[in-house]
């Protein structure tokens, strides 16, 4: 334990020197603009930057390159918070409650929690990935398929949460979701499923364009048809927490930490199916769960640091086994290797002075994030008093490119457009998108891990429960079912 | 005064004009690039093949004077970039790096709309090296012993592939026909990385694989490699790894090349082609290639590429007949 603590200190002292501090402050700033703006990922940015890495030395780089990618965490927050626009998958949770209490007045609130959220969820991973990393490395290893479909349906399950006031509608509109998840390619054969012959089509509906199209132009044309002031300027608030608030985003916090902290470990989850878990999980322990969907602090304090904790935990995999968790990390894999950097069990053997360095960037990089995205809260709630004649055409341009931006495809574009219409549709008859939007995601997932798992077995279904880990889940999933029908049965019983 | 410029002057004048435009019309023709290229790489950013691009590329924006962008197009395992590449207008301003399987396994196996061997080659800058690797603990030490025991328990060895039908189950394929037969199942997976994560996980036995996502794991001893089966690997050689040419009498190449849309002007061709060589003859170059993407960097021309290209994809399509995998019988 001293080692450790002696090792961590000699990376501070590497990552505090002025060079890197500037790296960790730059990319964190370059990460908040691109999670910011929709449509461009962290991917792109670590992307644009890597050949800049050539110039400047393996450390420094590697610094600016992690900073960006959770920099992109905190900035994706502050679109889904203000302007119902979800800058990447991981935030689409967040714009279910963010945006509804920005509408009530409290989105600097909301933004203010999610950057203290995002800050303690981080620096618990890291906290985490420094003490137990080698430890952890091996969770990654006993998730295989039938542990990830497992996982997956449970999250499926969960997604009842998201579904309003209507379990049909929910069901109907996952249907949906799994139905719009089928075009792409096979990943067992290889061949193209219900593209219709379009090129763009074969690596499935993009995800990123449906969010944005069902949330945030989904907003600019209801809003437009209740020909309603955007939001009328008393109803900015105050940007300072409520001790009520403060009370209430305690536990959701400390949850959120340790479940974005363990999902981290996992690769190829995905920022979604955390996110959502947190939510479920918070509505569900809430003392009132009506109040979710309504603008509950909860429902963004859990989620914004739970994908936060993710985000950090993923490095764990990374440094330990050389997985990359997501194709984020993909891109820093990349660039640790142009760098000649191998991540895996021996880089920490190896160099142990860099890996120490970069780990204790992580903590500052969150640090610095904190502190740049707290002040400046009061000043991006100030968005918010531009007329909307200018903010919506403002907001559906940057939606329009964002969506063209992600793979130079018009495809991408009209989805926007037409999934804008499809929500604004779906508001009126009060038919749930969420959960539509989340089995998009997810249902590929599911549908992967049960065929690799069948694969595996020769058919044998069994598989599925093969080890305690699967067998319980699955076990949580059954019960998640049947208790609230035992519960029902037995409050009918018990006036008799 | 009457003018200076009699018939005289005029027929010189004439003379002079024609003597400057052949003199000048060839340097005209080459008045590329004059805006920023857009190379298209159908894998994700940090894969072996962008890093390539990237690496490559930034050296060739020097010779080139023009900035060259990746555009990571990703979609149906590299189709979608080299199919927007061979739709683009032939200017030179539109190229992609593409791994060889696209120009050598997907012709016979989906059906595709156009024949990606009318692209025009600038050039290869590496070849893929593939071994076939299992887990270090696992009871095969050498590649016989593997073979026995799959041929032992038909339908037992689970082995992962890269998705769809590609190079992996073409090498799969192979060896067992070598051997004259071993039932083995096969695992679909996304890529490379979830290759390892599967073999080190346990849930398969062996994968066959290329070295960018495996050369961390075998080098600190995590897994082991028991064949190799691109035509040379010096490093697994080095250790006592048989190569599957000398042991079987097969390999499988696969080569990553750049190319522009068909029909780009020869001179543009050219020019690239010379800009990839300067760039891939770079000591730096090299070694950020060896270190990041670690397969065999080799620079090969145009015309060379082409050649090996072809020679590949009759290769792979002759087992992919015997396989049945054709979309059109």
């Amino acid at each position: 334990m001293l080692d450790t603590l002696n090792s961590l200190m000699g990376g501070f002292a590497i990552a505090l020197q002025p060079g890197n501090l500037l790296f960790a402050l730059l990319g964190s700033i370059v990460g908040t603009a691109v999670g910011v703006l929709p449509g461009i990922g962290p991917i792109a940015g670590i992307a644009i930057l890597m050949p800049l890495t050539f110039k400047l030395d393996a450390t420094g780089s590697i610094i600016m390159l992690s900073a960006i990618y959770y920099g992109a965490m905190y900035g994706g927050t502050i679109t889904s918070v203000l302007i119902n626009v979800p800058g990447e998958g991981a935030s689409a949770v967040t714009c279910i409650d963010g945006y509804k209490m920005a509408r009530k007045g409290r989105g600097g609130a909301a933004l203010a929690i999610a950057a203290i959220g995002s800050f303690i969820g981080g620096t618990f991973a890291t906290i985490v990935l420094v003490v137990a990393a080698p430890t952890l490395a091996s969770v990654a290893l006993h998730f295989g398929p039938p542990e990830f479909f497992a996982l997956m349906i449970l999250g499926l399950i969960l997604l009842v949460s998201f579904a309003g006031e209507s379990l049909l509608l929910g069901f109907i509109s996952a249907l949906l979701g799994l139905a719009l998840s089928i075009p792409g390619s096979d990943i067992v054969n290889g061949t193209p499923r219900l593209t219709f012959g379009n090129i763009d089509l074969l690596d499935g509906i993009s995800f990123v364009p449906v969010i944005m199209g069902l949330y945030g132009v989904t907003e600019i044309l209801t809003s437009l048809d209740r020909r309603q002031e955007f939001f009328k300027t008393e109803t900015i608030g105050s940007t300072t927490l409520t001790s009520d608030e403060i009370k209430a985003s305690a536990m959701p916090i400390v949850r959120g930490s340790l479940l974005g902290t363990f999902f981290g470990l996992i690769p190829g989850i995905g920022t979604i199916l955390p996110t959502v878990v947190s939510y479920a999980m918070e509505k569900r322990l809430a003392s009132d769960p009506s109040r979710f969907g309504h603008g509950a602090i909860e429902g963004v304090a859990g989620p914004e640091t739970t994908n936060n904790a993710y985000a950090n935990a993923a490095m764990i995999p990374l440094f330990t086994l050389g997985i990359p968790a997501s194709p984020t990390i993909a891109v820093l894999l990349g660039a640790f290797m142009m760098n000649g950097l191998t991540p895996g069990p021996f880089l920490f053997r190896d160099k142990p002075d860099f890996v120490w360095a970069v780990i204790a960037s992580l903590y500052i990089g969150n640090l610095i994030l904190l502190i740049l995205n707290l002040p400046l809260v009061s000043i991006w709630v100030r968005l918010l008093r531009i007329p909307y004649s200018i903010l919506f055409p403002a907001v559906l341009a940057l939606t329009v490119v964002g969506a063209y931006v992600t793979r130079n495809s018009v495809l991408d574009v009209w989805l926007v457009i037409a999934f804008g219409i499809f929500g604004y549709l779906a508001r009126k008859i009060d038919f749930p998108v969420a959960p539509m939007a989340f089995t998009l995601i997810l249902g590929p997932l599911t549908e992967n891990s049960l065929r690799q798992a069948l694969s595996m077995s020769d058919g044998d279904i069994a598989i599925l429960a093969r080890g305690p880990l699967s067998a319980s889940i699955l076990g949580i999933c059954a019960l998640a079912v049947i208790w609230p029908l035992v519960r029902m049965v037995m409050r009918r019983l018990r006036p008799a | 005064m009457p003018s200076h410029l009699g018939r005289g002057s005029s027929i010189l004048g004439i003379a002079t004009a024609l003597v400057l435009a052949s003199g000048s019309a060839p340097a005209l023709a080459l008045d590329y690039p004059t805006r920023p290229i857009t190379m298209l790489v159908g894998y994700g950013a940090g894969g072996s093949t962008d890093l390539a691009a990237r690496i490559v590329a930034q050296h060739m924006e020097k010779t080139l004077g023009q900035p060259i962008i990746i555009d990571n197009r990703t979609g149906g395992n590299g189709l979608v970039a080299v199919a927007a590449t061979y739709n683009a207008r032939p200017d030179g301003y539109t190229i992609t790096m593409t791994s060889g399987s696209v120009l050598t396994v997907m012709p016979w196996n989906i059906e595709m709309s156009f024949d990606p061997q009318k692209l025009s080659i600038v050039g290869s800058s590496h070849e893929s090296l593939y071994g076939l690797f299992v887990r270090a603990d696992a009871p095969w030490k050498t590649i016989d012993e593997y073979i026995t025991h799959g041929k032992a328990n038909p339908g037992k060895i689970i082995t992962a592939n890269s998705g769809g039908f590609g190079l992996p189950d073409i090498g799969m394929a192979q060896l067992v026909n070598a051997v004259d037969g071993m039932r083995y199942r096969t695992v679909p997976t996304t890529g490379g990385s979830e290759q390892v994560l599967k073999l080190l996980s346990g849930d398969v036995h062996s994968v066959l694989n290329s070295m960018a996502p495996t050369a961390t794991h075998f080098r600190g001893g995590a897994i082991r490699a028991l064949l190799v089966v691109s035509p040379k690997w010096p490093e697994l050689e080095a250790q006592g790894v048989p190569l599957s040419t000398q042991k079987y009498g097969f390999s499988v190449r696969n080569l990553s090349v750049i190319a522009g849309p068909p029909g780009m002007p020869e001179a543009i061709r050219a020019k690239l082609e010379s800009a990839l060589k300067l760039a891939m003859d770079d000591p730096t170059v090299m070694q950020r290639l060896k270190e990041g993407v670690g397969e065999d960097m080799r620079y090969r021309n145009g015309k060379d590429s082409l050649k090996d290209i072809v020679e590949v994809e009759a290769a792979q399509r002759v087992v992919g007949t015997e396989l049945g995998k054709l979309a059109k019988p």
